[in-house]
């Protein structure tokens, strides 16, 4: 009997093996991988590049609800030329500091921690293959690393530099700023080389970064820099050396290559020259992989992946443009407009003016759509007064027509647009390479007619001339009249484009355009007492508007001259405008947490 | 310990000798553990061969054969009860019948004891035969507690360990053992996150469990609750067990008694035991409620024309340059309210769509739509018990069906429960128990759509939909169909969200009683959950006014997803004791080996376009977001455990208890470690110089205990040594190539190789004490544990290392608390009573952290006590502009303050409100305003019966607690972030405006939370008292029972959450209060039930 108990009992232990470190112990992921599995062929580089393109940190995505995608960004962002129905509280020096994140977070530095992780790591690659085959993907990391930090300085000015992986001891964590000027050269050498890196976009359209579009950015970025070193040269955001006119210098030549790449080969080009409505159907498409223009944008596909700004861009979006930019345009024989022209209604104010203008904001003229495939087709009437909420209004009564796609009327409730994002387009390095070459002031004729001149002949406007004179009424009237020039017509073809901010800012110019300052709309007697009955039978979905468009219209505030008071007295009381502090707003504070982190970094001046 | 193995040598001898060999001889010597074998053999060897005793026994005095039957208070009879002669040897214990016969002398006196009954003790009576019924006694300190691998007299317990009947348990009409276990044991806190169907409640023993980071980058307390062990294996799952199948319930506080399950349980255990068959003829209970839950603290909205008056109100206050309700709006309100206009809304004149929210004129409280007035329940549970000679029974079956509150959304959970327990004597010294439970749980709901209805979980986003929705949005068009604005088309036609989840857990196991006192277990257990849930979002139409059809924002195109999940755990539990007592000398060794393997494994796939939405499946989809993935994982845990029991005469008790521990978890030289657990008790009241006070003080006894407890648990990744690089499958990226979508790869995040086990070392001291002949029970503990090596990311590096530190063991932290019972129990002839009181406190500290600038606020630091809300005093709100003028709180808005804002104290004198660097030498003018842990938590349970009724009453509550809601809860807030996202409750209308400047909340914004700070002005009291649950019973009696034949029938009815005194803000639960107060409600339900047995 005992045998039997102790017998069985000595199985039992035996069966049970008790060693410690044995297989049993040792568990490895059974759906993960790490560096020892990855970092093998050049199809691993693309992958790992994939995820950069996803991050909305570096490619902006359409802003989802209420939002018009870029066409609003100028709006949301503050500037003198589009506002939303709330005042911009940043323009109104209302910004505060944050205990944290608030750009300056773990989330907001992620994406440059996974740029330099892949620099460090794609070499393996590169020793198995060549450097040529691994070169494409350097180029788009390198050019993301510029992406990345471009944002970062338009925000912060000076910024901690990195450019491998930043350990948990790496000296930088600790350490001061790296003043902007040497940021801009670091981020510009970046380019330089992600610009004999990448492939060209003539070959056809791949979704991917090209030489051309790394070539925009740079000179996106040295224009950008070298007008802030010069027009902040006397303030307390000037950078410790001034470096403006090699900045200026880097991006005449770079857009001048590009300008000469076009030249010599054909892309890139503009689009739609001599077209009818060629300017406007630049930005209501879905579809850019034939554009020569276009350098590169964002696709969405039906059922996967929708922009949804169509569904607001309709009826106002809560957004309009202001006085100020209608303003801007010339008229069609290139002079500018007199103080007091007839502006009583939209279709005065776009007889007779640059063709920009009709195609940048909605005009009632039956051929300016709301949707053109609703039955009857939705002819524009009168800017959406009346919309019955905010995010479905025109608050200025000049209602934005660029980047309205009209034809998915069917897609709207859903939410299921499919336009397409535009980053960097070829008009703006025309645009980069005139003011380039203005602010450095060799600006000659031939520099204007390969630039700015294209861009006037794509809309039938006559030549800007070196000669062309002051505009004593228009902004910049104390810079040189060819200064001025660029600028204007970087404002109007840049329009509502979202680098209004950018420019208003580099040119130290808040405290002319944006100070004291109170936007004001369309002249409100041009719709005091409007009739949808009497504007067109296809009309007839509009008519119901009337009463509420009516009381909407009534009740609209004007300043002295009958100009819409768009905010009414909610900016300041409306006596004293835009509060913008140009000695503090121009940068964003660094979050209070990670100034005590690291006391080295100082924070921004003014804060 | 069985001591009557030579006494019954003694009894068999006698009766041998006078040849009174009968059934009832055998009986008693089954009984008795002598073996059939051994029978069938003969007489046993060794009995003979010890011969008859030569002392002198009392044999030979007047002797008669007695014969009795023990019964319980239902008249149910109790089997292996032990009967024996004072001052003699001869004992015997009763059969499955309740009999018993035993040879006493005249005059005898018979002490009859069993384990979870009063012992009595009763004279022989000269003659017929003795009925004995025994009251059941819990609180008894002779009752014997379950503790990890074995039991314990608990007047011999060194810990504090905590013991509930599963008569505690019966009728609650809750679904849940979590939700009837809450606040019966001091200190084992339970709370619910919300009153969904069959949300899982959140256990903790003793409070703080430790600290952590959530996702974005805020600290979080850590919650880890206690192991559970079921029928002696270790992981079970509370929200899966039928508590009708519960015997009883040990809660396992003190960590030296925890150390046996080492790094498993250094947060307590709780010990689940299931009932098991008894001999004799089937027994078959049967238990039902129905109940009716009603919504608790839900808030109530202001009628239409109020709301919109004042969102114009706040909208001018926000800048805003139209009002949000226009005139004509207001008008239309005004005319649908006067019942001058019918419809609840109008065509949109300028486009083919109904007017909603803002330019509808519609009256409605949402809460009063979206919620049932009640919501039924039922449960149903039946039990059959039995057994033979060799082997009993015992079989549990229940169905628990409870119905959600959502009208329209017709949510559900169900759960079928079956659990058989079989016990077999295969020899006379090998026992062998098969064990296992199945169980499936399903939900049933409306289907999940991000950022509008939450599905099963209940989440934030269900809440906030109906707390954002304007009173004038309509209903109903005036065509009739849902306005898409109500939301109720999303839930009745946007199909479903379902899951069952099967578990099922099986237990072979042998026992072997190797010698007497030795014994041996081993048991292997497989417990494996299997889970299928899916997600159906269908394509549902908006009706236009001209009859055209929208889909859905977000419904279009319609999709399907499934979600499969295998989850396997395999234990092996072998352990050995051997116990002997010399000379009042007490030993007790148990070691054992333990190992676990946890095999988890999920696919998940998805596709959107579907064929049909009546026959939703992955096969029948032909959209291009095709989603195939898996998830898998394993985590194998590897111990030896051991314990030594000491005691001399039970007076002086001494326990060591030990574990060596290994993980899967941790990479190898970090793999295992030793825990160790020493505790000790003096039971004073058996010392002679006790014995003047014996008379009033039954038992005292104080305890101490010390041990050092590992925690693995502390990360949810089962490979935190693990840098993966994370993926994204290509239906998950966002940007098109010209081949589409393209999967990626990013970076990894940085990792510890070296990261280990968090150490828990616990100090704790304890006194028991039974007065008043045991009818009044107390006792006290108190204790301090201290978490060492506490894995947490470092505080102190700045955001531009762009990914989150690694864990590192570096932190520590300190968690005190007592706990204190009390337990009364009386007998008035025919009218019994009880009462009793759990109470418990805690507060946690944090010793020792990374964070070396000291940051505040988002961040842990060293010193801080745990749950501290941090923010800035209120002096009030600002009365006129000079007062404005005199102070600079531009740090917190920018823009132009107003009168009837929150005017904050300047803390530092610097003339400035702001937050300084943040840090705790400089936190600016913020300081602690108050704590949100839950502090003097108590529960007291009265009962009283008289002839067949009873009624039990249940109060429970927390004594103190601060509450400081979030700055965008739109719950407690009103207006928020946007009118969008803002609320106007009947709460909300307290608050200032140039009519009301007294009012309660300042003045309002939508785009400014320059008031909504948090601060001393707006913190919240969530102290509680509820009743929370009132039963009453009544138990027919024995005439009409048997003539019925019925063994027992009682009728009950049953109240949970009668009655609550509070004065928190009367927008949310004070059981269930969370930051954004937007949770699922609690509900009051009154049920009613049967419980038979037959």
């Amino acid at each position: 009997m005992k045998t039997i108990k102790y017998v069985s009992l000595a199985f039992a232990l035996l069966s049970l093996n008790v060693s410690c470190n044995d297989d049993f112990m040792e568990r490895q992921p059974l759906d993960k991988i790490s560096d020892g599995n990855y970092w093998k062929t050049t199809n691993d580089l693309k992958l790992y590049l994939n995820s950069l393109y996803d991050k909305n940190e570096l490619l902006a995505r359409e802003d989802g609800w209420g939002s018009i995608g870029p066409y609003g960004w100028d709006a949301d962002n503050g500037s003198d030329t589009e506002v939303r129905y709330t005042y911009n509280t940043r323009m109104n020096g209302e910004k505060t500091i944050a205990d944290d994140k608030d750009g300056w977070g773990t989330d907001d530095w992620a994406p440059l921690r996974s740029i330099n992780y892949f620099l460090d790591h794609y070499k393996t690659v590169e020793e198995a293959t060549s450097f040529d085959a691994v070169k494409q993907y350097v180029g788009e990391a390198l050019f993301f690393r510029a992406g990345f930090y471009f944002e970062k300085l338009k925000r912060y000015g000076d910024l901690p530099w990195a450019e491998t992986t930043v350990g948990m001891d790496s000296e930088v964590l600790q350490a001061a700023r790296t003043p902007r000027n040497q940021i801009v050269e670091n981020i510009l050498g970046d380019l330089d080389k992600a610009i004999s890196y990448l492939p060209g976009g003539a070959g056809g359209w791949t979704g991917r970064l090209t030489k051309e579009t790394a070539m925009a950015l740079q000179s996106r970025i040295a224009l950008y820099e070298g007008t802030w070193e010069k027009y902040h040269a006397a303030d307390d955001f000037r950078a410790a050396t001034n470096k403006s006119q090699q900045f200026l210098e880097k991006a005449a030549a770079v857009s001048g290559q590009l300008i000469a790449l076009s030249a010599s080969t054909g892309y890139p080009a503009l689009d739609n020259v001599g077209v009818e409505n060629g300017y406007r159907d630049l930005f209501n498409q879905e579809n850019y992989s034939t554009s020569k223009e276009v350098l590169f944008w964002r696709k969405y596909e039906a059922g996967a992946i929708n922009s949804i700004w169509d569904r607001y861009s309709s009826n106002g979006a809560g957004r309009g443009a202001t006085k100020n930019l209608i303003d801007s345009y010339l008229k069609a024989d290139g002079t500018p407009v007199a103080a007091g022209y007839d502006d009583a209604s939209l279709l005065k104010i776009v007889e007779n003016r640059d063709p920009r203008l009709e195609q940048t904001i909605q005009i009632n003229d039956k051929k300016h759509y709301r949707w053109d495939k609703a039955n009857p087709i939705f002819y524009f009437t009168a800017p959406a007064f009346d919309g019955w909420d905010s995010e479905e209004s025109c608050p200025t009564g000049y209602q934005i027509y660029k980047g309205h796609n009209f034809r998915y009327a069917d897609a709207r409730a859903a939410g299921q647009g499919l336009q397409a994002l535009i980053y960097f387009r070829y008009a703006e390095v025309l645009l980069n390479y005139a003011e380039a070459k203005a602010e450095l002031g060799t600006i000659s004729q031939d520099d204007l007619d390969k630039s700015i001149n294209k861009l006037r002949k794509r809309v039938g406007m006559p030549d800007l001339t070196t000669n062309v004179a002051k505009d004593p009424n228009f902004e910049f009237s104390s810079l040189k009249p060819i200064i001025q020039a660029v600028r204007r017509e970087r404002k109007v073809e840049l329009a509502c484009e979202g680098f209004r901010v950018d420019d208003i800012f580099r040119w130290a110019a808040a405290g002319e355009l944006i100070v004291g300052k109170i936007p004001v709309g369309a002249k409100k007697a041009s719709w005091v007492g409007f009739k949808f009955s009497n504007y067109l039978p296809e009309a007839t979905p509009d008519l119901s508007r009337q009463a509420k468009f009516d009381e909407r219209v009534a009740a609209l505030e004007t300043d002295a001259n009958g100009y819409i008071k768009i905010f009414k007295n909610t900016l300041n009381k409306g006596t004293e405008g835009f509060k913008f502090k140009v000695n503090r707003d121009y940068l964003l504070p660094i979050p209070t947490n990670q100034v005590t982190l690291n006391p080295n970094l100082k924070q921004n001046p003014g804060w | 310990m069985k001591p009557i193995f030579n006494t019954s040598a003694y009894g068999f001898q006698y009766l041998y000798q006078k040849k009174r060999f009968s059934l009832g001889v055998v009986l008693f010597l089954l009984a008795n553990g002598v073996q059939a074998n051994d029978l069938r053999a003969g007489i046993p060897e060794r009995f003979v061969s010890k011969g008859i005793p030569t002392e002198e026994t009392n044999l030979t005095t007047l002797q008669r054969e007695l014969s009795g039957r023990v019964v319980d208070q239902q008249g149910q009879p109790i089997a292996g009860v032990t009967i024996k002669i004072k001052g003699g040897t001869a004992t015997t214990s009763t059969d499955k019948d309740g009999r018993f016969r035993i040879t006493s002398g005249t005059n005898a006196i018979l002490n009859i004891s069993a384990v979870g009954y009063k012992a009595q003790e009763i004279s022989a009576p000269v003659s017929g035969e003795l009925q004995v019924r025994l009251e059941s006694n819990v609180n008894d300190l002779e009752e014997v507690i379950v503790v990890g691998y074995g039991t314990q007299k608990k007047t011999n317990l060194t810990g504090a360990v905590a013991s509930i009947g599963g008569e505690r348990l019966e009728n609650r009409s809750v679904p849940t053992i979590t939700q009837a276990l809450q606040g019966t044991v001091a200190n084992l806190n339970i709370s619910t996150p919300n009153g969904a169907p069959g949300t899982k409640q959140e256990i903790n023993v003793r409070g703080y469990t430790g600290i952590a980071i959530d996702a974005d980058g805020n600290k979080v307390n850590r919650s880890a609750g206690p192991l559970v062990v079921i029928d002696g294996v270790q992981g079970g799952d509370l929200s899966s067990i039928n508590m009708n199948d519960v015997e009883n319930v040990s809660v396992i506080k003190d960590a030296a008694a925890a150390a046996i399950y080492g790094s498993s349980a250094p947060y307590g255990v709780i010990i689940i035991t299931t009932k098991k068959g008894k001999a004799g003829k089937p027994v078959i209970t049967y238990n039902n409620n129905f109940g009716f839950a009603q919504p608790i603290n839900l808030p109530t909205m202001v009628n239409s024309l109020d709301f919109a008056n004042a969102f114009n109100e706040v909208g001018a206050n926000s800048n805003y340059t139209a009002k949000l309700f226009d005139d004509e709006v207001i008008k239309r309100i005004k005319d649908y309210q006067a019942g001058i206009i019918k419809d609840e809304t109008m065509k949109n004149p300028s486009a083919d769509s109904w007017l909603g929210w803002n330019a509808a004129n519609a009256n409605n409280d949402w809460f009063d739509i979206y919620f049932k007035k009640a919501s039924f329940s039922q449960q149903h549970n039946v039990g059959v018990s039995g057994g033979g000679e060799n082997s009993n029974y015992y079989v549990g079956m229940g169905y628990n069906q409870q119905d959600g509150l959502f009208n329209y959304a017709n949510d559900q959970y169900k759960r079928y429960n079956v659990r058989a327990n079989i016990s077999s004597n295969i020899t006379s010294w090998l026992t062998f128990n098969f064990r296992s439970a199945v169980s499936r749980a399903q939900t049933d709901n409306p289907a999940i759509y991000s950022g509008i209805s939450g599905g099963n979980s209940y989440s934030y986003d269900y809440f906030h939909q109906i707390g954002r929705t304007y009173p004038t949005v309509p209903m109903k068009n005036p065509d009739g169909n849902w306005s898409e604005g109500s939301g109720i088309g999303i839930f009745t036609d946007g199909g479903r969200a379902k899951a069952t989840t099967d578990n099922a857990i099986l237990t072979g196991e042998f026992l072997a009683h190797l010698a007497p006192g030795w014994d041996f277990t081993a048991n292997y257990t497989y417990d494996g959950t299997y889970i299928d849930n899916s997600n159906h979002r269908k394509t549902f139409y908006i009706v236009k006014p001209s009859g055209a059809k929208d889909p859905r924002g977000g419904t279009s195109p319609n999709y399907f997803e499934r979600n499969t999940y295998k989850n396997q755990h395999y234990t092996i539990n072998a352990f050995t004791s051997y116990e002997k007592t010399l000379g009042g000398h007490y030993f007790k060794v148990l070691g054992g080996f333990t190992q676990e393997l946890y095999d988890n494994l999920r696919l998940r796939g998805s596709n959107d376009n579907l064929y049909s939405d009546e026959v939703p499946s992955l096969g029948l989809s032909y959209g291009v977001n095709r989603n195939a993935a898996d998830e898998a994982s394993q985590l194998a845990i590897r111990g030896a455990f051991g314990r030594i029991n000491y005691n001399y005469k039970e007076k002086y008790l001494l326990e060591l208890n030990g574990r060596y521990d290994g993980t899967s978890r941790f990479l190898k030289n970090e793999r295992f470690k030793f825990y160790p657990g020493i505790s000790a008790g003096w039971v004073l009241s058996k010392e002679e110089f006790w014995q003047p006070l014996s008379n009033a003080i039954d038992q005292f006894k104080i305890r101490g205990s010390y041990a050092s407890l590992g925690d693995q648990a502390f990360t949810d990744n089962r490979y935190p040594f693990y840098p993966n690089l994370a993926t994204t499958l290509p239906t998950d990226t966002r940007w098109i190539f010209n081949g589409g979508r393209g999967s990626s790869v990013g970076s990894p995040g940085l990792v510890n190789y070296g990261l280990s086990w968090v150490t828990t070392n616990t100090l704790g001291f304890g006194v028991d004490a039974a007065l008043l002949k045991n009818k009044l029970n107390f006792s006290f503990d108190w204790y301090k544990r201290n978490g060492k090596n506490y894995a947490m990311e470092s505080q102190g590096l700045p955001a531009l290392l762009g990914v989150r530190p690694p864990l590192v063991n570096d932190g520590e932290t300190e968690t005190k608390g007592i706990e204190l019972t009390v337990g009364w129990k009386d007998k008035i002839n025919e009218f019994s009573y009880g009462a009793n009181l759990v109470f418990s406190d805690y507060t946690g500290k944090v010793l020792k952290i990374t964070n070396p600038k000291g940051l505040i606020d988002r961040q842990w630091y060293n010193g801080m006590t745990l749950g501290e809300i941090w923010g800035y005093e209120t002096v009030g709100l600002f009365k006129d502009q000079a007062e404005i003028d005199a102070t600079d709180q531009s740090f917190i808005h920018g823009g132009t303050w107003n009168i009837g804002d929150v005017h904050y104290k300047d803390l530092n004198g610097d003339g400035k409100i702001n937050i300084g660097e943040n840090t705790i030498t400089d936190p600016g003018d913020r300081k602690i305003i108050g704590n949100n842990t839950p502090r003097y938590s108590f529960g007291l349970n009265m009962n009283a019966a008289y002839k067949g009724f009873d009624l039990t009453v249940f109060l429970q509550g927390v004594g103190k607690r601060d509450i400081m809601f979030d700055a965008n809860s739109n719950y407690f807030w009103g207006f928020t972030d946007g009118e969008w996202q803002s609320s106007y409750f009947t709460v909300h209308t307290d608050r200032w405006t140039a009519e009301n400047p007294n009012g309660y909340y300042p003045r309002a914004y939508f785009n400014s939370d320059r008031n909504r700070k948090a601060q001393s002005g707006y913190l919240q009291n969530a102290a509680y008292l509820r009743v929370k649950n009132l039963q009453l019973g009544y138990t027919l009696p024995k005439e009409i029972l048997d003539r019925i034949k019925f063994k027992r029938a009682r009728l009950f009815f049953n109240v949970e959450n009668l009655a609550t005194i509070t004065s928190l803000t009367k927008i949310v639960d004070p059981e269930i209060v969370n930051g954004s107060a937007k949770v699922y409600p609690l509900q009051r339900n009154w049920a009613f039930g049967l419980n038979v047995t037959f």
